[in-house]
Order: C-alpha cells, then sequence, then structure tokens
C-alpha cells in the first residue's frame, strides 16, 4: 500500500514534477549569492549558510506534495481504495526526503567548496544535515497537508513551515560548528536527532488529521 | 447461484447544503443488491454532493448515509468505490502506471493488460494520461470500478464524451455487476441503459 504510493511518487519525481531541479537551482543560487553579499569566502558562516539553504529551498517545493494529488481528487480515492492516512503520509514523507531533501544534501559538499570550507566543517554540516532531515520532513508535511486544498500557497507553505524549524536551524548549525572538535558524540548533533523525533511524533498524526480534514469535496 | 455481493444502503433525513445554499432537505430512500439509482436534475442542483455524502466524503448537515451488508454497517471505504466527474489521474503517468498504481491499492485480481483490453484500450500502457481524450479517460475510471471489487459503485456522469462502443461498454459492464448482486448510485443527464433491470429514477429539482 505506501510503497505503491511511493513509487508512484517517485515515478511522477523522475518526470520532473516534484520541482528538484528548481530546488537545486535555487539553493545554489542562494549560497552564490551569499559569498558575493558576504564578500569573498566566509567559511565561518559555512554551515549556517547551507543549513539556510538547504531548508529555504526544500520548502520550495513543499506545495507541490499533496496538492496535486488532493486537487485530482486522487487522495480521497486513496482513502476509499483503502490506504490509511499513515500509509499516505508515511509514503508522501518518505517521498519528500528522497526526491527533496536527499538532492540537497548530496549536493551540500560542492556548495561548501564554493564558501572554502574545510574539512571536518564540511562532514559536520552533511551530517548534521542527515540528522536534522527527519524534523524538516515532519513539519514540511504538516503544513503541505494543512494547505492541501488551497491552491498557489507554496509562499504561505514557507511562511507557515520557518518558525517550527527554528530549534532545527539552530542546534544543526550548531552542531556541525562543534564536529570538527567534539565529533558526533557532541550534545548537539544528540539534541537535533531528540528534535527529529520529536518532530516526527508530533507531525504524523498532525499529517494524518490535516488530511483527513481536507478529504471533503474534490 | 449466491450472488457475489449483498449490499444495501439506507438515506435517513438526508440534508446536505454547500456553502449557506441548502441542496438536499430530509432525503430518505432504500436502495437494495442488484438495484440501480438514477439521480438526474439541473447543473447544481446537487447529484455529485448527494454522491460525496453517501460516499462518506462529506459530512451532511443531518440524517445518514449507511452502507450494511449482512445486517451489518460497513464503512463506506469498504462498500463502495466511486468514479468522479473528474478522474484522480495526474498528468505525468503514463496510462499503464497510472492504472497499475490504482489496481496494487485495490488488490485486483486481473492484470494491467487484461483490464485494459476490458475496456478497450489494449496496447495504450506507454500512453501518456495527458493524451487521453474525454471518454479514454472514462474508460480509465471504469476499469478503476471494475478492479476495486466493491459492491456498490457511484458514477458521475459515466457516458460524458463517450462513442457508441463506450457507452455499449458501459451498459454491459453495469448490468453485469447488478446481476452479480452490486449497486449502482450514477449521477447523468441522459439514461444509462441496463439490460434486465430498470433503474429508480430520481430528480432533484429546485425547491423540492
Amino acid at each position: 500500500m505506501m510503497g505503491a504510493i511511493l513509487k508512484r511518487d517517485l515515478q511522477l519525481a523522475a518526470r520532473g514534477t516534484s520541482g528538484t531541479g528548481l530546488s537545486l537551482a535555487f539553493m545554489a543560487l542562494f549560497v552564490l549569492l551569499c559569498g558575493l553579499a558576504l564578500g569573498g569566502s566566509r567559511p565561518d558562516l559555512g554551515p549556517g549558510l547551507l543549513w539556510l539553504a538547504a531548508t529555504l529551498s526544500a520548502l520550495l517545493g513543499l506545495d507541490r506534495l499533496y496538492q496535486p494529488d488532493q486537487e485530482t481528487g486522487a487522495l480521497a480515492q486513496m482513502h476509499l481504495s483503502g490506504a490509511s492516512g499513515l500509509a499516505i503520509a508515511t509514503a508522501k514523507s518518505l517521498s519528500f526526503a528522497i526526491t527533496g531533501l536527499a538532492p540537497l544534501i548530496i549536493a551540500t559538499p560542492l556548495l561548501a567548496l564554493l564558501l572554502g570550507m574545510d574539512g571536518p566543517a564540511i562532514i559536520g554540516t552533511i551530517l548534521s544535515l542527515i540528522i536534522g532531515a527527519p524534523a524538516i520532513t515532519a513539519y514540511a508535511s504538516v503544513t503541505a497537508a494543512i494547505l492541501a486544498a488551497q491552491r498557489g500557497s507554496g509562499v504561505l507553505a514557507v511562511i507557515l513551515t520557518a518558525p517550527l524549524l527554528i530549534p532545527v536551524l539552530i542546534f544543526g548549525t550548531e552542531a556541525a560548528n562543534t564536529f570538527a572538535s567534539e565529533g558526533i558524540a557532541a550534545v548537539q548533533f544528540r539534541i537535533l536527532a531528540g528534535l527529529s523525533f520529536i518532530a516526527v511524533a508530533l507531525g504524523t498524526p498532525a499529517t494524518v488529521a490535516a488530511l483527513a480534514a481536507n478529504r471533503g469535496p474534490a | 447461484m449466491t450472488p457475489r455481493y449483498n449490499i444495501r444502503l439506507n438515506v435517513q433525513d438526508l440534508t446536505l447544503s454547500r456553502g449557506d445554499q441548502t441542496l438536499i432537505s430530509d432525503l430518505t430512500l432504500a436502495l437494495g443488491p442488484g438495484q440501480a439509482l438514477w439521480l438526474t436534475g439541473p447543473n447544481g442542483i446537487g447529484k455529485t454532493t448527494l454522491l460525496l455524502a453517501c460516499a462518506g466524503l462529506l459530512t451532511p448537515d443531518s440524517g445518514t448515509a449507511q452502507w450494511i451488508q449482512q445486517d451489518s454497517e460497513l464503512s463506506s471505504r469498504e462498500a463502495l468505490a466511486y468514479a468522479a466527474h473528474r478522474g484522480p489521474e495526474r498528468s505525468g503517468l503514463t496510462l499503464g502506471e497510472e492504472l497499475a498504481f490504482w489496481q496494487s491499492l485495490n488488490g485486483d485480481s486481473l492484470s494491467l493488460e487484461e483490464r485494459l483490453t476490458s475496456v478497450g484500450l489494449a496496447g495504450r500502457t506507454k500512453t501518456p494520461v495527458i493524451g487521453l481524450s474525454a471518454g479514454q479517460r472514462r474508460r480509465l475510471s471504469l476499469a478503476r470500478l471494475m478492479a476495486s471489487d466493491r459492491a456498490a459503485w457511484l458514477m458521475d456522469e459515466p457516458l460524458a464524451g463517450l462513442d457508441t462502443d463506450g457507452r455499449a461498454l458501459v451498459t454491459s459492464t453495469l448490468s453485469r455487476h447488478l446481476t452479480d448482486g452490486g449497486m449502482a448510485l450514477i449521477a447523468s443527464h441522459q439514461p444509462v441503459p441496463i439490460n434486465g433491470v430498470e433503474a429508480l429514477k430520481l430528480v432533484l429539482e429546485p425547491g423540492a
């Protein structure tokens, strides 16, 4: 059930409907412009900038997560076909993590080199992004589900999700910064992992409830 | 031979509205196995709204629509399949990918190619959904109904855009479904001919 929904989303993403390319381009542009605005390379600001760039770029494609399937009535049909809200929410979240977030994390080392960051800082940033990814995905899924019935709600989705991600952003950046001195056992990494668990625990039922509330007339 | 399905629909004092406009008030009807209901009436009168309420996708203002199988209540999602006026297909996919997805959700016993053949779309697996005509989309939605193996079929304008062959296909498919003990609720402007069964006609009228 969940596998079928995920497979369909990946097929759609392969046809370019998930906006992965757009998010990647935005992230590269964002980092490039930051470099220009800050006047040369500032490796000390690198982790923060990359976290900001990855988060904002990932949120850009948020209105493509549930909204097209809501609009065509596919979400209601999946429900009638026996798919549980949990299966739909989990499959969609996984598809967001795979098509929306993973490419950005993979692009991070290249952009980090652009900012003049050194090896440990780059590894720290990537690790912190991976550990924080469930939190970004869970909160993104909640707002996308709430706004599923709203057309053209892309910017609104970013505005609603950003405040939820503030603690994740703070500890993500701090974890990346402390990786060089304290490694993965740093308390910042553990807090970041905790934030991810909280986000998934709160976000999953909230997504399911939001999808149920939006089930009405297609 | 015992029929494949055994389902009843009880609609009790159903009142439905859209926005602040009451569309249907205090509707009561009962439908049993092998019966079809033809809903008709002017645009915007509430035909689709009534189908949505029966499908459990819309909460009525008051009253209930219950699905009953062997004296116990069935949730709407176990009882019915709903072919909406606009299908759930996504333009990025091919016909084969789209139908295979709904087949796997519903656990269809037929293969993709067999199912496509049954609605006259054989060999169209690779056709992009965006390239389908209105009639082919109706055929796809008929294929989804057949794949669902649900006792009750809710159909919104099943004949729109279909050619003579397509209309004959709807008639034969529906007739077989009703013979199997199934049920059909059809919202349509034109009568949907069914072999061997006279569809009950419900005309929705303004102010009724």
